[in-house]
């Protein structure tokens, strides 16, 4: 074989590419031509050296600039990474929860604890009823109708697919949206035992627009 | 979870599902350990700092925005690395760079140097002048030269993401290292 036929093989050698039969030719050419022998070498050697070359670093401010563009990213155009695997939904559910049960909801487990007490017995069927509008300022009660209306909304769109929804997760997301309901119940009844608790009034705001945070992350999942 | 844990304990997967939620330092961890990868990929295939430095940002903003749907089926360093030679070749498109040819004026020669009459030419490689010379490879020898040699794909994978035949990656290939080998002949 000639070293012009040689040469154009010799990376396929070097990456064990040639069928034996001709690897076997190659192999024998090269142990009687010096120099295709050190084209050889030079060939695996720039192999070896390729696969070992040093990672390298970026600017240090790189970082800040990407921070700073997904950050950006997020607030003007409301993004959201790509929704997340069903199983990993369910987890957030259940890590909303955790947020439920924070300070909030220990304050609404109080406050439902002594309502009870106090025997105030308020049944207004399974929605949330507004607190009554008496003693209770305009500006409270035009934020409750606005962040009702939103969630009444999210809600519609929710149902028109649970149906479809796995029952474990809808379960799940059942249970949370009962959690909250609940909380938000004993928070009503504390406002209807003292209208003029703006503490309590934070509470229901809070909780409500938890709820609809979870109802918009639900929605935008297109679960 | 804070930076912190998210750095030392948490896998690649458990930091993509809860940046995928929004928590940034476990999108900071995931930077952390991957970004030098990313950027040698960037700047080995374009041969520029800046244009390496902005890629490896398109490729990290991206990577943001679609951390929801890795599902964790494939190891994450193979995710983000398809994602970033994606990244990288659609860049090429955009600026019209084509990579069927070597250079602008089209197919270049095979260098007909013959080797070395000295099998020790060339024995031990500098690191750095290698990486020099890679820059210096025409677009198309370069990506395959890159993809092949220093990522390690197989032709099969070069072919398919160059949109080439396989034959075609063993040519780039083969001419790409003869080119490296001269140019790194000419520093001694």
């Amino acid at each position: 074989m000639k070293c012009a036929i040689i040469h154009p093989k010799l990376s396929d050698y070097v990456d064990d590419g040639l069928p034996p039969g001709e690897a076997v030719e190659i192999m024998s050419h090269l142990e009687a031509c010096s120099a295709c022998k050190g084209l050889y070498v030079d060939l695996n050697s720039l192999r070896q050296a390729a696969r070992e070359l040093p990672l390298r670093s970026p600017n240090s401010e790189l970082w800040t600039r990407i921070r700073a563009e997904v950050v950006s990213e997020s607030e003007s155009f409301g993004f959201s990474p790509a929704p997340a695997a069903p199983k990993n939904w369910l987890q957030r559910l259940l890590d909303k929860r955790i947020t439920f049960n924070l300070p909030q909801l220990a304050g609404a487990g109080a406050l439902a604890v002594a309502a009870t007490f106090l025997g105030i017995n308020y049944i207004g069927g399974s929605s949330i009823a507004p607190p009554p509008p008496t003693a209770i300022s305009a500006a409270f009660q035009l934020e409750e109708t606005r962040l009702k209306a939103r969630v009444d909304e999210q809600i519609g769109q929710i149902n028109m697919r649970k149906a479809s929804w796995d029952p474990e997760v809808r379960e799940g997301f059942e249970s949370q949206i009962a959690r909250i309901d609940q909380s938000l119940e004993a928070c009503r009844r504390g406002i209807i035992n003292n209208p003029q608790d703006h503490d309590h009034q934070q509470m229901y705001l809070s909780l409500y627009q938890e709820k609809l945070r979870l109802l918009e992350d639900v929605n935008r999942l297109k679960w | 979870m804070t930076a912190n844990e998210t750095k030392t304990t948490a896998s690649d997967y458990e930091l993509a599902q809860a940046a995928s939620g929004g928590d940034m330092d476990a999108f900071e961890a995931l930077y952390v350990r991957h970004h030098r990868r990313v950027y040698s990929l960037c700047l080995r295939m374009v041969a520029n700092v800046t244009e390496a430095e902005d890629l490896t940002q398109e490729v990290f903003v991206h990577l943001f925005r679609k951390l929801g749907s890795f599902r964790g089926e494939s190891a994450f360093t193979t995710w983000l690395h398809r994602l970033t030679v994606n990244h990288v070749l659609m860049h090429f498109r955009k600026r019209g760079v084509r990579l069927e040819r070597t250079t602008e004026e089209g197919d270049v020669p095979e260098q007909v140097e013959v080797g070395s009459n000295r099998p020790e030419s060339m024995p031990v490689i500098d690191r750095i002048a290698l990486d020099k010379a890679i820059g210096q490879l025409p677009p198309g020898y370069r990506t395959v030269f890159v993809l092949h040699d220093v990522e390690g794909y197989e032709h099969e994978e070069v072919a398919n993401l160059l949109g080439c035949s396989v034959g075609t990656s063993k040519s780039q290939l083969h001419k790409a290292r003869m080119r490296l080998r001269q140019l790194l002949n000419q520093r001694v």
